[in-house]
């Protein structure tokens, strides 16, 4: 009986250098997704592979859902359509009582074709045509307005229209954090969102039905949305002075952050990250404490994202190669590029080995398959032996990778879900050359192009 | 037969070279007790922190990964040696771990570890980049301080910054600069290594002082030595202080533990200006790699602080030998390269 | 290559730079026969006798193997 082989492997032992890495670091293999053995995924789906965990979009979404309404009694969460807009996963949320929150004609029509009703749809964002607006103030949608441009066409729209617009106004305010995202919606300290709202109690010609901020994305802290709410509760209620008009709802956009690791951070995004709890306790707290009736309460609305997904997105791929850089450190290259990973340009994403493999792990450089130097999915990590057509998983991608991928020197991959039977559909086809040469148009002048196979001459 | 209680204490911070960690001088006051019969279980990260060789201070060393592992790989690795050793206490002594401790104080606690740290609100509003407003809250005068994580803003300072600021790191490391040259040079240097948050303040001009103080996590302060320090390394660490008094600094430090209730040991950094102004510049979350001069100045605050994690009571110390001076020394330890070999292999000695 | 120290729990000391190294039981195997003055060969074929590999993938990772010695200058 022969005995088992591992490659054989020597590292130099560095002394005492302070490296972030220390002592007996282990990598898990991931070797199946709810059930299913990634190996099994891989040879009917391809590779890569993004898989999607229907039942963990669902138990997050519960969990965020209970820590919220078990502390506030008024909560409604939109589903945001940028982070991930697959109708497959889209649809989950809408299940599960999400409403639809969109930026762009796109997504809006997106959402209605989901079945979401359009009072059911909060359309905010920068670009909104007026075709758009038009439609949106039809669809008794919520449209939270932007900029003054913005309120100008809604009011012009009103002359034409039957229906009276349902808005809200995006406010943008200090509450702490740096960088202060002052770009979208009215400044609240400069006295602009005051301004805004005047003018739109002013005109009679619309309903303000609601208040909404961003604050910014990836909040480390929870205190921030409590002095955000805070703000936004102060302005609901100088409304209601002034006007006598009640706010129905009071939205804190999204930007809680997951549990990735960002790069640079020093500790991992596992142990800092709040938890919904702590985002709701802050939150919560500001609203109630500012001293609204307690039967007249407005409702309150989150369209976070990433906090919901991320964890529930799989990427699956192949070792394709391994080699020595010229400094003596260890590269795997993988199938899996910045293309379609483009989180990688903001987080340590975790890597795992799809096997068992013997503990040894060296420092690695992970690198995916595009010829640009850019392509690496890993500067640094500890990571074991894999050999070419090994398989491996990289966890929490399920925010914003499937919207912001790129079509680039390859084409986008399978996208599939795991039902909560453990049942796994392709929710997004593999492109093929097809799909990309299909919107291509040859003009008529360069459908020949001359040359000519000279290989039988050889 | 000696009534001394027994207690096994594991101490991190065993990096006693040119930037010191406070383990070693930890050790060394708590080996003066005459309260206790102590096991010393040193804690280190890497394979050649001092500490894990000194065997009259420490009896075994093990090697533990990184806080930026992750918790569970952390916490783990000291389940895996409480199992042997059967810990009473441990002290850390890093700021990069105090996070996980405090987060998991309860778990150790139920597993009979003792950890002396503050509440986690706290600690988090001390920490440098919330410095300004912790100083709001509570009423102390406190530099401006801003996080930043771009180095495109130090060519455009927030308002209310001028040059020159100070550049520090999250945990560690702070420097001058005086333009924004500097500044860049610095900022890149500093994120390499303690990543982002970069945290910018404003420079005041005036003397340093500082002190090592502890809290009972009641409000009281049980102790308090102040120190300047006379001679600084090129990596601003004291290689030189004395103890000196300054009744106002006491107050300061004795108004601190009052108003944040704050359990453990900390060291205050604090610019006194001409007109007798104290800024706050710093709070760092842990005893001093000079703790030992508290110790011959008449406070030992190791000790107290064993005592406090142990649950006793601790009488305040008030007194203490002004003009009690440390003289930092290099040293050369003999060791041999087969206790390289268990420390890296077995991952103790 | 003749004066290094191999430890059985794989800790390898070069007593002429002060280095150490980590290794693992078949890196052992190899280090041990290249004291022994053994050819690559012979070596190859010694793996192949007592471990479960393919002659191709254990030529290839000797290789690698005895790259990275070189690249530690341990040959």
């Amino acid at each position: 009986m022969k005995k088992p082989y591992v490659k054989p492997s020597i590292s130099k032992i560095v002394e005492g250098m302070p490296s972030k890495f220390g002592f007996r670091e282990v990598v898990d293999p991931i070797t199946e997704i709810d059930g299913i053995p990634v190996e099994k995924l891989i040879k009917e789906y391809g590779s890569p592979l993004f898989v999607f965990s229907e039942r963990t979009i669902r138990v997050v979404y519960r969990q965020a859902y209970m820590a919220f309404s078990t502390r506030y009694p008024k909560v409604q969460f939109a589903w945001s359509y940028k982070t991930n807009y697959l109708d497959a996963v889209c649809r989950v949320y809408h299940q599960e009582g999400a409403w639809a929150e969109v930026v762009s004609g796109f997504e809006y029509d997106k959402a209605l074709r989901n079945g979401v009703p359009g009072d059911k749809i909060i359309f905010n964002g920068p670009d909104k045509t007026r075709e758009d607006l038009a439609k949106a103030i039809k669809n008794r949608s919520l449209i939270h307005i932007d900029h003054f441009d913005e309120l100008y066409t809604i009011l012009s729209l009103t002359s034409e229209l039957e229906e009276r617009p349902q808005v809200a106004i995006r406010v943008n305010m200090d509450t702490g954090i740096y960088p202060q995202w002052d770009r979208f919606g009215f400044n609240y300290e400069n006295g602009e969102a005051w301004t805004a709202i005047t003018r739109i109690m002013m005109s009679d010609k619309m309903d303000l039905v609601g208040l909404h901020t961003h604050i910014g994305t990836y909040i480390m802290s929870p205190k921030p949305y409590g002095v955000a709410a805070h703000k936004l509760a102060q302005l609901a209620k100088q409304i209601e002075e002034k006007w006598g008009h009640r706010i129905s709802y009071i939205d804190l956009g999204g930007g809680f952050a997951s549990k990735n690791t960002l790069r640079g951070a020093y500790l991992s995004g596992k142990d800092t990250t709040p938890s919904f709890e702590q985002y709701a306790d802050a939150i919560s707290q500001a609203l109630i404490e500012s001293g609204f009736d307690s039967y007249n309460l407005p409702v309150l609305f989150l369209e976070t994202g990433r906090a919901l997904i991320d964890d529930a997105g799989y990427l699956l791929g192949t070792v394709i190669a391994n080699k020595r850089l010229a400094d003596g450190k260890r590269a795997m290259i993988i199938d899996i590029g910045v293309n379609l990973l483009f989180t990688a340009f903001w987080y340590e994403h975790e890597i795992h080995p799809a096997k068992d493999v013997p503990p040894y792990l060296e420092d690695t450089t992970v690198y995916g398959p595009l010829c640009m130097n850019i392509d690496v999915i890993r500067t640094n990590v500890k990571f074991p032996m894999l050999e070419p057509g090994d398989h491996v998983v990289i966890k929490r991608v399920g925010a914003y990778n499937t919207t912001q991928w790129l079509q680039f020197i390859n084409m986008r991959p399978n996208v599939v879900l795991i039902d909560m039977e453990g049942k796994v559909h392709v929710i997004r086809e593999r492109e093929t050359l097809e799909t990309i040469t299909s919107l291509e148009k040859v003009p008529d002048h360069l459908k020949e192009i001359g040359l000519s196979d000279t290989t039988e001459n050889n | 037969m000696s009534d001394k209680r027994k207690v096994v204490v594991g101490v991190t911070g065993l990096n006693n070279h040119d930037n010191p960690g406070p383990g070693i001088p930890t050790i060394r006051g708590i080996r003066e007790s005459d309260r206790f019969d102590v096991r010393i279980v040193g804690l280190a990260y890497e394979n050649l922190e001092p500490g894990i060789y000194m065997r009259d201070l420490v009896d075994k060393a093990y090697l533990i990964p990184y806080p930026s592992s992750g918790s569970d790989a952390f916490i783990n690795r000291i389940m895996e040696i409480h199992q042997k050793e059967g810990f009473d206490v441990i002290i850390p002594n890093l700021d990069a771990e105090l996070y996980i401790f405090i987060t998991h104080k309860e778990f150790l606690r139920q597993q009979g570890i003792s950890v002396f740290v503050p509440e986690l609100d706290v600690f988090e509003e001390r920490h440098k980049a919330n410095l300004y407003e912790f100083g709001q809250k509570y009423g102390f005068l406190v530099p401006k301080t801003k996080a930043i994580t771009d180095v495109k803003d130090l060519a455009f300072l927030p308002e209310g910054f001028s040059y020159p600021i100070w550049i520090k790191g999250k945990y560690y490391e702070a420097y001058p600069a005086y333009d924004y040259h500097q500044a860049v040079h610095y900022f890149n240097k500093i994120a390499a290594k303690w990543g982002l948050p970069i945290i910018i303040q404003e420079y005041v001009k005036g003397t340093e002082v500082n002190a090592v103080a502890l809290g009972d996590g009641k409000g009281n302060m049980v102790a308090c030595v102040p120190m300047r320090k006379q001679y600084i390394t090129d990596k601003g660490k004291a290689w030189a202080g004395i103890a000196i008094k300054d009744d106002n600094l006491v107050k300061l430090a004795e108004d601190f533990f009052r108003k944040t209730r704050w359990a453990g040991g900390i060291e205050l950094e604090v610019i006194k200006t001409k007109d007798e102004k104290y800024y706050i510049i710093e709070i760092n979350p842990r005893l001093p790699a000079w703790v030992y001069l508290a110790v011959g100045a008449g406070q030992n605050i190791p000790e107290a602080l064993l005592r406090l994690a142990l649950g006793e009571e601790v009488e305040p110390m008030r007194d203490f030998k002004v003009g009690t001076m440390f003289i930092r020394y290099s040293y050369d330890l003999i060791g041999h390269i087969s206790d390289f070999e268990k420390i890296n292999i077995y991952g103790e000695l | 290559m003749k004066d290094l120290a191999i430890s059985k729990n794989g800790f390898v000391f070069n007593p002429s730079t002060g280095e150490s190294f980590r290794t693992n039981e078949v890196g052992r195997l190899i280090l041990e026969m290249l004291q022994e003055g053994k050819s690559d060969e012979e070596i190859l074929e010694r793996i192949l006798e007592e471990y479960d590999v393919s002659k191709e993938e254990a030529e290839r990772d000797l290789l690698e193997f005895l790259n990275m010695l070189k690249f530690y200058n341990l040959m």
